[in-house]
């Protein structure tokens, strides 16, 4: 299922950049990590390392879980990169599909709810599927891009902020958001289907600018 | 469901809200073919992909960088093939050399020589650490063995502070006693003093009487 998602992944910034002089975290320094080059590891490592790691720590909320989690993250990226499919998306994408996954797994316990993540990952996308919108990171540096997500997302009323957390980082259905919070299933569905279509809309010149 | 549900469960995808029986329905909606649910999904994926950069930001551990090369070096080791339960990329063969290139100077005779060198050096330097910390340790008690005279002379000569303070207090209380009889005496004296006075004063009346007389 997550390959199906990795499928119709619309962000794909493959000239993503960190900073106006940091390199890229390419597709193509993905397939040199594929390739075994401890360099090009390091290189990944150093720019995708934290925000891995703040979405598995604000998955797991414990600091040593987080770090283990990562650790298992970078040895199956190292381990699958030479797999990589950049029309399926982005690197980074595919690491943070790959992050809270496995961060959601761990959560949960694998297949607690009729669904498991981690499997769905390695299922076979559609090809007809395939596509990807215009990389965000093309306009916009990484401070940027942070200032925009984060201006976005404080915008959303915080009943709407909550349903989106808890499905994002908690890993729940609209079912179990509702029973958790004491609410209607439409008014959750709703409440994620707004605050969902505000952020659609308020980072849309992400990837529309050019 | 009608086009206008799959649409609305479009978000709910994105962030992973749908149960699997929806979640299949859709994807089997968007497969065969609904262009409008397929671009909204790009869009919801992205602004999804996007959520982890609105969270404050954390370093990872420091270390697990190193860490994590080192478990790959060992692995590879362990298995004498590629990466961590590597597999390597198709067709290429063995695992790359571009990692950790020095592995192919083992066996070689300048990396045994480069090895005995950093051996003797490591042995020599240990051996010169020992000895400063031997030296150091001496050193050490012979501060100590000083700083315990110190103590033990200090110890005496507040004792004989003690004393003499206890003397200066007696003299000081026998001289107060004193004082205070010399005192008293001195008092007495001047009582009787006055007596005197007084006699010799009615002695003169009487004596200047008897004359008149």
């Amino acid at each position: 299922m997550t390959a199906f998602i990795d499928s119709v992944e619309v962000l794909n910034p493959a000239r993503m950049r960190l900073s106006p002089n940091q390199p890229s975290l390419t597709p193509e320094l993905l397939a040199r990590v594929g390739k075994g080059d401890a360099q090009a590891f390091a290189q990944c490592y150093e720019q995708s390392s934290s925000v891995l790691f703040t979405l598995a720590l604000r998955i797991l909320n414990n600091h040593d879980e987080a770090s283990e989690l990562l650790q298992d993250v970078y040895i199956e990226a190292w381990r699958k990169a030479g797999s990589f499919d950049p029309k399926r998306g982005s690197p980074m994408a595919w690491l943070i599909t790959l992050t809270r996954s496995r961060a959601i797994d761990r959560l949960r316990g694998s297949a607690s709810r009729g669904r498991n993540l981690t499997d769905s990952i390695e299922e076979t996308s559609a090809g007809d599927l395939r596509s990807a919108l215009p990389d965000p990171f093309d306009t916009h540096a990484l401070g940027e891009l942070r200032m925009l997500v984060m201006e976005a997302f404080k915008d959303l009323p915080a009943p709407q902020q909550e349903a989106i957390e808890l499905a994002f980082y908690g890993g729940l259905t609209h079912a179990e958001i509702a029973a958790k919070l004491d609410k209607p299933i439409g008014t959750v569905k709703t409440r994620i289907k707004l605050g969902m279509n505000k952020l659609r809309y308020a980072l849309r010149p992400c990837w529309e600018a050019k | 469901m009608s086009h206008e549900q799959f649409e609305d469960a479009v978000a709910l995808y994105a962030v992973d809200a749908l149960e699997p029986a929806e979640r299949e329905a859709l994807e089997v909606h968007i497969r065969d073919g609904c262009e409008e649910c397929r671009a909204a999904m790009k869009e919801y994926r992205a602004a999804a992909n996007l959520l982890p950069y609105a969270l404050p930001p954390e370093a990872a551990p420091f270390d697990l960088q190193s860490h994590l090369m080192r478990t790959f070096e060992l692995d590879r080791a362990q298995s004498g093939k590629s990466g961590v339960g590597w597999t390597s990329p198709a067709g290429q063969g063995d695992f790359p050399r571009t990692f950790l290139p020095w592995r192919r100077l083992i066996g070689q005779p300048v990396f045994a020589l480069a090895s005995i060198v950093l051996l003797l050096a490591v042995g020599i330097y240990a051996l010169t650490l020992r000895s400063q910390l031997q030296t150091e340790a001496a050193q050490r008690r012979q501060i100590e063995m000083a700083m315990q005279d110190e103590g033990r002379r200090l110890t005496v000569l507040q004792l004989q502070a003690t004393e003499q303070e206890r003397k200066l207090n007696e003299i000081r209380n026998d001289f107060v006693d004193k004082l205070g009889t010399t005192r008293d005496t001195l008092v007495a004296r001047e009582a009787e003093l006055a007596q005197l006075r007084d006699r010799l004063a009615q002695q003169e009346q009487q004596a200047a009487c008897r004359r008149r007389l």
